[in-house]
C-alpha cells in the first residue's frame, strides 16, 4: 500500500462509514481559533437560527419545535426511568457490538495484515462485503429475528467490524520493516513480535478504528430501533413520532445527538492517549 | 568453554546476490569468501551501494543470499543466529517509537532476564556508551547521535557472542566516535566478542580492524582482505601515527581509489 492511497482512502472516512483512514492526528489541526470557542459558536448559530425558525413560523408548528421547549423537553424526559431504560437498552446493544467487533477485527486484521497472501486472496471479499450498506439489511433483519435485539446486533456488529478490520491492517502494514527486522535478529519469536512489535506499532490506526466503529455502532443501533421499534432510545424517538408528540421527538432526538457525542469525545480522547508517540502528534503536545 | 575445537565464529563462502526489481536483475555480490575466527574483529570498506549492507544482512539471517553458504559459529545461518546482534544502519528506524529508551534496551532481554536484572544491564549499556539518565525517555526525545549510541547500547546489553555493526559512528561527532571506537575496541578484547563492522571511514577500518576486507566492483567481489598488523593495545593518538597503520590506510585508500578511478572510466566511456 503506498502512502497516497492510504491518504485518499482517509478522505472520505463518515461518508462511507467504514473507510479506513490515517490516525486522526495524522491530519493537520493547526487552526487559529481555539477549537472550543469555534465549536461553540457553531452550536450557538444552530441554535440561533433553530429559535427564530420556530418563532417565525417559518415551518408549521405540528412539525418544528421550539429550540428551549425540546431542550426543557429533554430535561424532563430525562427524569423517567422510562427514558433511563431505553438509553441501558441502546448502550448494551452498543457495547455488545463493540466488543464483538473488536474481538473479531483485531486477531483478524493483525493475521491478514501479516499474511501478504491472505490480504491479497481477501481484499476483494472484504472490499465488497464492505459495500453492502448496513441499513438496507434492516427490513431482513427485522423479518428474521423481529423487534428484538438479535435484530439490532445482527446489523450493527458486521457495520463496525469493517473499519476496525480496514484499520488494523493498514496498522499492521504500516509497521516499520526495520523494526521488525530488528527484533527477529534479536531472537524474538512470531509471536513475540505480533504483540510487541506489530500490535503496539498499529494501535495508533487500531484506536482510530476503535474510534469509527464506536460512532458508526452507536448510529446505526439507534437507526435499527428506530426502523423496526426496537425498545431503545431509537424506539422512542419513533413512537412518539407516531403519536404526533413533536417535542418529544426533538427532544429523544436531542437525546440521540448527545448519546453519540459523548462517544465521540471518549473515544477521541481514548485515541490521543494511544497515538502520543506517533510521529503525526510528537510536536503537538 | 575452550574444549570445542576453535571454529570461525562467521563463514561466508561463495556467497551469491542478485536482486530482481521490475524484471531487472541486478547482480550485488558475487563469490564472497570469508572466514572471521573467534574474536577478531573485520572491518568492511568499499562505495556506497557495493553490497556492504546486502553482505551483512546475509549473515544476520534477515535474507536468503541467492547462492552460497552462510554459517555462525559452525552452524549454517538459515534464520538470525542466535548470540548475535546487528546495529543498523537505519539506527533510528530500528529503536520503537512507543517504548521508552529503557525498554528498547531491554526489549531483546525480556526472554532470559528478570526486570531487575534487565533494568540494571540498561542503565550499565547505557553508560558504557555515554547516556546517562536518558532512560525515561522516548527515543525520538533524544537527538540522531544519541539514538544511534542507543542502539550500540541495546546490542551490548545483550552480550552477543557475534556482533554486526553497519555504520554504527556515522552520526556521532567526532570526539563521541573516538570514545566509542575506543569503548568497541575494549568490549571485544574482554568480551572475545566476535565483530563485523562496514564502515566507509578508512582510518576508523583500520584502527578498528585485526583485518580490513575492501568489497568492490559490480557486481561486489573482496577487492583485498589485508591483516591489520598492529599492537593490539589501541591507542588514538599513538596508533593513527604509526607508520604500519599509515601504510594500511594509504594501501586501503589507493584500493578504493582505483575502484573510483574505473567507475569514473565506465562512466565516461
Ligand atoms: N531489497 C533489495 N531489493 C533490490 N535491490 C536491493 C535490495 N537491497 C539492496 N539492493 C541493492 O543492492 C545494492 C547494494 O545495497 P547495499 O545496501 O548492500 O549497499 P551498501 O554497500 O550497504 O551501501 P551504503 O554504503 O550506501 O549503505 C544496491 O545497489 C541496492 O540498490
Ligand atoms: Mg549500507
Amino acid at each position: 500500500m503506498t502512502v497516497s492511497e492510504r491518504v485518499v482512502e482517509g478522505r472520505a472516512v463518515m461518508s462511507g462509514a467504514s473507510q479506513p483512514a490515517p490516525p486522526a492526528a495524522a491530519r493537520p489541526t493547526r487552526r487559529a481559533v481555539p477549537a472550543p470557542v469555534s465549536q461553540v459558536a457553531a452550536v450557538a448559530a444552530i441554535l440561533a437560527v433553530w429559535s427564530w425558525l420556530a418563532a417565525t413560523d417559518q415551518v408549521s408548528d405540528s412539525a418544528l419545535a421550539g429550540s428551549v421547549e425540546s431542550f426543557a423537553r429533554l430535561a424532563e424526559v430525562l427524569g423517567t426511568s422510562e427514558s433511563w431504560a431505553a438509553i441501558g437498552q441502546t448502550l448494551t446493544a452498543w457495547s455488545i457490538s463493540l466488543a464483538v467487533a473488536l474481538a473479531v477485527a483485531v486477531p483478524l486484521g493483525l493475521l491478514l495484515g501479516r499474511s501478504m497472501l491472505a490480504y491479497r486472496s481477501s481484499r476483494f471479499t472484504i472490499d465488497f462485503l464492505r459495500t453492502i450498506p448496513a441499513l438496507g439489511l434492516i427490513p431482513l433483519a427485522a423479518l428474521v429475528y423481529g423487534a428484538s435485539r438479535e435484530a439490532v446486533l445482527i446489523i450493527v456488529i458486521p457495520a463496525c467490524i469493517w473499519p476496525l478490520l480496514l484499520q488494523t491492517i493498514y496498522g499492521v502494514r504500516d509497521t516499520d520493516p526495520v523494526a521488525i527486522e530488528t527484533a527477529r535478529s534479536y531472537g524474538l519469536g512470531r509471536w513475540s513480535i505480533l504483540g510487541r512489535v506489530v500490535l503496539p506499532s498499529a494501535l495508533p490506526y487500531i484506536a482510530t478504528g476503535i474510534r469509527l466503529s464506536a460512532i458508526i455502532a452507536m448510529l446505526v443501533a439507534i437507526s435499527v430501533e428506530l426502523l423496526v421499534l426496537v425498545p431503545g432510545v431509537g424506539s422512542l424517538i419513533a413512537v412518539a413520532q407516531r403519536n404526533g408528540e413533536t417535542v418529544d421527538v426533538y427532544a429523544y432526538t436531542l437525546l440521540a445527538g448527545f448519546l453519540g457525542l459523548a462517544v465521540v469525545l471518549l473515544f477521541s480522547r481514548l485515541e490521543r492517549r494511544v497515538i502520543a508517540w506517533h510521529p503525526s502528534v510528537r510536536g503537538h503536545r | 568453554m575452550n574444549q570445542s575445537p576453535p571454529v570461525s565464529a562467521v563463514r561466508i563462502a561463495g556467497l551469491q546476490q542478485t536482486f530482481v526489481v521490475d524484471g531487472v536483475s541486478r547482480h550485488v555480490l558475487d563469490g564472497i569468501d570469508l572466514e572471521i575466527r573467534t574474536g577478531e574483529t573485520v572491518c568492511v570498506v568499499g562505495h556506497s551501494g557495493t553490497g556492504k549492507s546486502t553482505l551483512l544482512r546475509c549473515v544476520a539471517g534477515l535474507h536468503r543470499p541467492s547462492g552460497g553458504e552462510v554459517a555462525v559459529a559452525g552452524r549454517a545461518v538459515a534464520g538470525p543466529p542466535e548470540g548475535l546482534a546487528v546495529v543498523f544502519q537505519d539506527y533510528g528506524r530500528s529503536l520503537m517509537p512507543w517504548l521508552r529508551i529503557r525498554e528498547n534496551v531491554t526489549l531483546p532481554l525480556r526472554r532470559t532476564l528478570s526486570r531487575q536484572d534487565r533494568n540494571a544491564r540498561a542503565t550499565e549499556a547505557l553508560a558504557a556508551v555515554g547516556l546517562e539518565g536518558v532512560e525515561r525517555l522516548y527515543p525520538w526525545q533524544v537527538s540522531g547521535g544519541m539514538q544511534q549510541r542507543v542502539a550500540i547500547a541495546r546490542a551490548l546489553a545483550y552480550r552477543p557472542q557475534v556482533l554486526l555493526m553497519d555504520e554504527p559512528f556515522a552520526s556521532v561527532d567526532a570526539q563521541t566516535r573516538s570514545d566509542l571506537e575506543d569503548l568497541v575496541v575494549r568490549i571485544a578484547a574482554e568480551s572475545g566478542l566476535t565483530l563485523m563492522v562496514v564502515t566507509h571511514d578508512i582510518d576508523e577500518a583500520v584502527y578498528l580492524g585485526n583485518r580490513v576486507v575492501v568489497l568492490a566492483g559490480k557486481p561486489a567481489r573482496i577487492a583485498a582482505d589485508l591483516e591489520v598488523d598492529l599492537p593490539s593495545g589501541r591507542d588514538q593518538l599513538t596508533t593513527k601515527a604509526d607508520p604500519e597503520f599509515l601504510r594500511l590506510r594509504g594501501e586501503v585508500m589507493s584500493l578504493i581509489r582505483r575502484e573510483t578511478a574505473s567507475i569514473a572510466e565506465r562512466v565516461s566511456a
